[in-house]
């Protein structure tokens, strides 16, 4: 079991952290080292092939480094017994499919993480119905995702992201299949979500547009951090 | 929104597979239904026959089939002397095709022993002595034959003359027919011979197990069951059930591997989506209770259809002239409370590998399938 975690502690510390695939032939990640303070707005931003993927599935506990740790508030990830809890609870996705399920409503999507919380039911619909107004799709709250655009859905898996109130948002390529005008549109989205609710927001994108956005911009190459810029001042809470 | 309703959703996605698969594991269930159906219905048919006669004990060859080896009826004075035993009736029980009907129990029954005591003529008498050349139908063998008072009827080579038709209270007693147990022993060429002794206990004796033990000792060859369990017992019946239950478990067999089939081809589908569920925090044991609900919910549809089938061959076989008057299927809450417990053991053991492989799937790759 994780020990007690520390308030004190970054929210994020990765500790040379390596990540190799097919018995070492594709080395992804050479030894990153970041820390992540609560609250922030970071950009990880990088070419194909440059590792940023790779590390935001090793942020969000989806996948395992080789050697090296991550730590959240001080508690490595490796000594939580099951890594869905942790991500149950603490993290939000953001994908750029959406990666809504085809079968479930608009609402129903929002509901499906909420299943490992212990909230009574009449509670989660409320929630999740809160939450697809709060992104604005109200109105579209039994919609099947086939019948959304594309930039709907994005908004109704923000709001399935937001579904556990977790304390960090990873988006992939958020905005990577949408159009100019819906890209503006859900980045303006994320930011308010941002400043609304002081979740830390972790975002992988290869467009140095969106990547201005943040208040951090970490640069990869080659699995490795070669830049770590602070474009606009930290909005890092106390 | 439930676990049990995501279940449903998933599986009304591919609604002809699912409702094919509903079919074949449906029939396999029927196929239990139909068959320990009609294995329990022979034993309870023929029970109920001997409670009706009020028949303790019957005393038989060792061995043999359904109809039991004849032996001599001396035995049967031997018997009577035995303690705590009230009255005893020889039978030689034949089954026989007997004009349009291909097989038909004809039972040659003692004179005034109380094997006549249970008919109740509903229509012409009962014979008048050992000797005359009669028979008396059940209910269900005078409908089969199409037959009443004053028809003749040929058996084997000889006619004879049908002079009353009796409800016996049981369907083994009603599809048959009665004939004195002299009659049928000329017909068969097997004077002095029966091959069943009923024997009825006196009320204040000892129990009936120790009295079936000392006619054992006394008739050496022979074996007593009590009447509850002569069915049950009988060599025949064994290998009757024994080969129904052979078929119910390969038509069981045959159903798990299409339900697992069927369920490896949902979540091999459905990879994506699992890891969509895991990367959102899904715990890997609530991934196996969503498999193993969808294969459970399954089977039980499936349970439900194969007991509305098997009820329905059930119908169908009684119609059969063979079926008719030997057996009636015992459709009972036991009976159905089974289908269905089978129905939900396939369900769990052909959910449960394509569940435990899901729990294995790596979220990171498989949110990146296309």
């Amino acid at each position: 079991m994780p020990s007690p975690s520390d308030a004190k502690a970054p929210l994020l510390e990765i500790d040379n952290v390596r990540r190799e695939f097919d018995d070492g032939q594709v080395l992804a990640l050479r030894g990153v080292n970041l820390t992540i303070q609560e609250g922030e707005y970071v950009a990880i931003m990088g070419s194909s092939g440059s590792g940023k993927s790779t590390l935001l599935s090793l942020l969000g506990a989806l996948d395992t480094p080789n050697s090296g740790e991550i730590r959240y508030r001080g508690q490595p990830l490796s000594t939580y017994p099951e890594l869905g809890q942790f991500r149950a609870k603490h993290l939000g996705f953001i994908f750029q499919s959406f990666l809504l399920l085809p079968t479930l409503t608009a609402l129903e999507n929002v509901l499906v993480p909420m299943f490992e919380m212990p909230w009574p039911r009449p509670e989660r619909q409320r929630r999740a119905a809160e939450l697809l107004e709060a992104v604005g799709m109200g109105h579209r709250l039994n919609h099947m995702p086939e019948k959304l655009s594309g930039g709907e859905r994005q908004r109704v898996a923000i709001a399935r992201s937001l579904a556990n109130e977790p304390s960090i948002l990873l988006a992939d390529e958020p905005t990577g299949n949408l159009d100019t005008q819906n890209a503006a549109q859900i980045m303006d989205l994320l930011r308010s979500v941002h400043h609304q609710r002081k979740n830390t927001m972790i975002l992988v994108t290869h467009d140095p547009a969106i990547a201005k956005t943040a208040d951090r911009i970490i640069t990869m190459r080659d699995g490795q951090v070669v830049e770590d810029t602070q474009p606009h001042p930290p909005t890092a809470i106390s | 929104m439930t676990l049990l309703q995501l279940t449903l959703k998933n599986l009304s996605r591919r609604r002809v597979r699912t409702a094919l698969t509903i079919m074949g594991i449906g029939l396999g269930i029927g196929a239990v239904v139909a068959l320990l159906g009609l294995a329990w219905g022979l034993e309870a048919s023929w029970t109920d026959a001997y409670k009706v006669r009020k028949t303790d004990l019957v005393v038989r060859r060792s061995g043999g089939g359904l109809i039991a080896q004849p032996f001599p009826d001396s035995a049967s004075e031997q018997v009577a002397q035995i303690p705590g035993v009230s009255h005893v009736a020889s039978l030689l029980t034949e089954v026989l095709s007997i004009e349009s009907v291909p097989m038909m129990v004809v039972s040659g029954r003692q004179w005034q022993s109380f094997l006549w005591e249970n008919l109740k003529i509903v229509s012409g008498r009962l014979p008048k002595d050992a000797t005359e050349k009669v028979v008396v139908l059940g209910t269900l063998a005078a409908e089969m034959l199409e037959k009443k008072p004053g028809d003749k009827i040929t058996i084997e080579i000889d006619e004879f003359e049908v002079v009353g038709i009796a409800d016996g209270g049981a369907v083994v007693e009603n599809g048959a027919v009665m004939i004195s147990l002299p009659l049928l022993q000329g017909i068969m060429q097997k004077d002095k011979m029966v091959n069943f002794i009923n024997v009825r206990l006196d009320p204040k004796s000892r129990d009936p197990h120790t009295v079936s033990q000392v006619i054992q000792q006394h008739i050496p060859g022979c074996r007593v069951d009590i009447a509850d369990e002569v069915l049950s017992q009988s060599d025949g019946v064994k290998t009757f059930k024994a080969m129904n239950w052979g078929t119910s478990i390969i038509a069981l067999l045959v159903g798990t591997f299409g339900v697992m089939n069927t369920m490896f081809m949902s979540v091999f589908e459905r990879t994506r989506e699992i890891g969509i569920l895991l990367a959102l925090g899904w715990k890997r044991s609530r991934i196996l209770r969503m498999i193993l609900l969808e294969s459970v919910t399954l089977c039980f549809a499936a349970g439900i259809v194969g007991i509305v089938a098997g009820i329905a061959l059930l119908k169908i076989l009684t119609l059969m002239p063979w079926m008719q008057g030997r057996i009636e299927p015992q459709i009972t809450v036991e009976l159905l409370s089974l289908a269905l417990g089978l129905a939900i053991a396939v369900g769990v053991a052909s959910g449960l590998y394509p569940a435990l492989h899901c729990t294995r799937i790596n979220p990171s790759l498989a949110i990146r399938q296309v």
